[in-house]
């Protein structure tokens, strides 16, 4: 198969306003028969089969079988979930467990719901994005704004996806060692998973897979119930955003910028938006799109928490968790959330890594497909789109290879991934910002003000946080240390 | 917002109470009638062929980029001091 980029023909070079620049309305049925049994392909039919079950169910809808519509979103969640669940990845779930461990539970608990509603906010556009262009998100960037603006964003994507790909293999490592199991065996497991899921040849199928992987995030309730914590706390902080973190600034700074890398971050735009194309999604299905993100946003915001309650322990008696990884933080529970507590701990870590191994190694892999105008959906088997799977078992492969390496200094891409994250979002957010107000990509689907002021809101607080910490680093006596 | 599916026109000679007869089914064997679930432009032959024009950027969006860019650069270089001052503190 020839990888070469295409150069793609330009439909125009100044499009009239306000005109959608494609056929959006027009169904498939409307292309000649002969020309489409000639150009049809696996991937056309699997994605026609999804759309097939969808039609079904929402023509039963209209004979008021009322239960259908939960059936309905059923077939339609998906891309909402997993982006969100996949964010809770492993050094995501460390961050808050250290939250939770240096400063208890207080500031950081609704600081993490507002968090959470910063990402719906951005992954929102992402739905809309993929359910009506029917494309990538690096595909639109570069088609919009040419190659340069398109690899600047690739940069950004590649780098940040392959770091954090790694801390994801230290936490399956990790969080398997706690059980004594070696690390060869746990991150090679671990590949073998993500193998494992792409083998099906169907985004539905590789879609269930993970999500049925992504639910037992939910570990981190058990794990935070056997920590008793004190309810009457966790509902003051809640509402009076208190007691405030006390410390030294320069560490509180660090913690909350991780905290925001947490749960916005570039991959997820480039995510979503692909799984919603790959999907088939289309423009009336926004609203079960937004109720799926929703969702997800949702249950990822529990979880966090969940996991800042189940190390709060380590604050109430005193223990540094200053340099703890991933391992140490379930051993330092033990004590105090008991053994079952801290296997728990322990799994869920394992599942965060797992799991976002899987999102973000499809996420380079979809956005590379986009960028090369190669074959890029989990319907097409590995001969049509080897690309595709390369790029995704290449980037997985190398990262689980790095982390086997004796003597790297892996703590410190830990330390700072979730950093990088932040700092890398802001110009990801105004492409996401210019396509999303682009009407004649757009049409009538364009942003409203109210979601052009919430996107603004959150595309200054990250550039503020991330002035702070930069201010931080290089003048520390700025922040009183 | 419109009902897309309202304005979808039914093609290869299929009337209205037809297509939504077929709906009945599980899936159909006829390609023709199974893709017509899809938007024209979800075809992976139609996406190949067709693409979104180049949008021009105003001269505003364009210094605004290129801030953001070099907000990024220099905060990369932010990290890497963090992180050489984390080693540093590390191994004296």
């Amino acid at each position: 198969m020839n990888i070469r980029r295409k150069k793609p023909p330009v439909v125009d070079t100044l499009p009239q306003p306000g005109l959608p620049l494609h056929p959006t309305t027009e169904s498939a049925a409307s292309v000649p028969e002969g020309k489409l049994a000639r150009e049809l392909t696996h991937e056309d039919i699997d994605r026609a089969r999804d759309r097939w079950a969808v039609e079904r169910i929402r023509k039963e809808n209209r004979k008021f079988h009322h239960w259908r519509w939960l059936q309905l979103f059923w077939l339609l969640a998906g891309p909402g979930v997993l982006v969100f669940l996949g964010e809770n990845d492993a050094p995501s779930m460390l961050t808050y467990a250290a939250t939770g461990a240096r400063y208890g539970i207080g500031f950081f608990l609704p600081f993490v719901v507002l968090t959470f509603v910063m990402g719906f906010v951005v992954q929102e556009m992402t739905v809309r994005l993929g359910a009506v262009t029917h494309r990538g998100h690096a595909e639109l960037i570069f088609d919009r704004f040419g190659p340069f603006w398109g690899w600047f964003a690739m940069g950004d994507l590649v780098i940040g996806n392959f770091l954090t790909l790694v801390t994801e293999f230290i936490g399956v490592r990790a969080g398997l060692g706690y059980f004594g199991i070696p690390p060869s065996l746990a991150v090679g497991g671990a590949l073998l998973v993500v193998i494992g899921a792409i083998t099906t040849g169907r985004y539905w199928t590789w879609e269930r897979i993970t999500l049925g992987l992504a639910i037992f995030n939910i570990l981190f309730v058990p794990a935070a119930l056997l920590a008793h914590p004190h309810w009457g706390d966790v509902g003051h902080a809640m509402l009076t955003w208190s007691p405030l973190p006390a410390g030294k600034h320069s560490e509180i700074l660090l913690l909350i910028v991780a905290t925001i890398g947490a749960t916005v971050t570039p991959w997820m735009l480039f995510f979503q938006q692909s799984a919603v194309v790959d999907k088939g999604m289309q423009p009336r299905d926004i609203n079960a799109g937004r109720l799926d993100t929703l969702l997800g946003s949702v249950l990822a915001s529990v979880f966090a928490i969940a996991a800042i309650i189940a190390a709060a322990p380590l604050f109430r008696h005193g223990i540094n968790a200053a340099d703890f990884q991933a391992a140490q933080f379930a051993q330092a529970l033990e004590p105090w959330i008991g053994r079952a507590g801290a296997s728990l701990f322990a799994l869920g870590i394992f599942e965060a890594g797992m799991v976002a191994a899987i999102t973000i190694s499809t996420s380079s892999a979809y956005a590379f497909g986009e960028t090369l105008h190669s074959g890029h959906s989990l319907n097409r088997p590995f001969r049509d789109a080897w690309p595709f799977y390369a790029t995704l078992l290449g980037s997985a492969a190398l990262a689980a290879g790095l982390v086997l390496i004796p003597h790297v200094p892996l703590e410190y891409i830990v330390l700072t991934v979730n950093v990088i994250a932040v700092l890398a979002m802001p110009p990801a957010l105004l492409f996401l910002f210019l396509l999303v107000n682009d009407r004649e990509v757009m049409g009538e689907y364009v942003n409203g003000p109210v979601q052009n002021a919430a996107e603004l809101t959150v595309g200054f607080l990250l550039v503020a946080a991330g002035l702070l910490y930069g201010l931080g680093t290089v003048f520390p006596r700025l922040l009183g240390n | 917002m419109t009902d897309k599916a309202k304005h979808v026109p039914h093609a290869n000679n299929l009337s209205q109470d037809a297509a939504e007869e077929n709906l009945a089914q599980q899936s159909p064997e006829e390609p023709a009638l199974l893709v017509s679930v899809l938007e024209v432009d979800q075809l992976v032959a139609i996406k190949e062929k067709t693409h979104f024009g180049r949008r021009r950027l105003s001269g505003g969006e364009r210094v605004l980029l290129w801030l953001l860019r070099g907000y990024v650069i220099a905060m990369m270089a932010i990290v890497a001091l963090s992180v050489f001052q984390a080693i540093r503190s590390a191994h004296p």
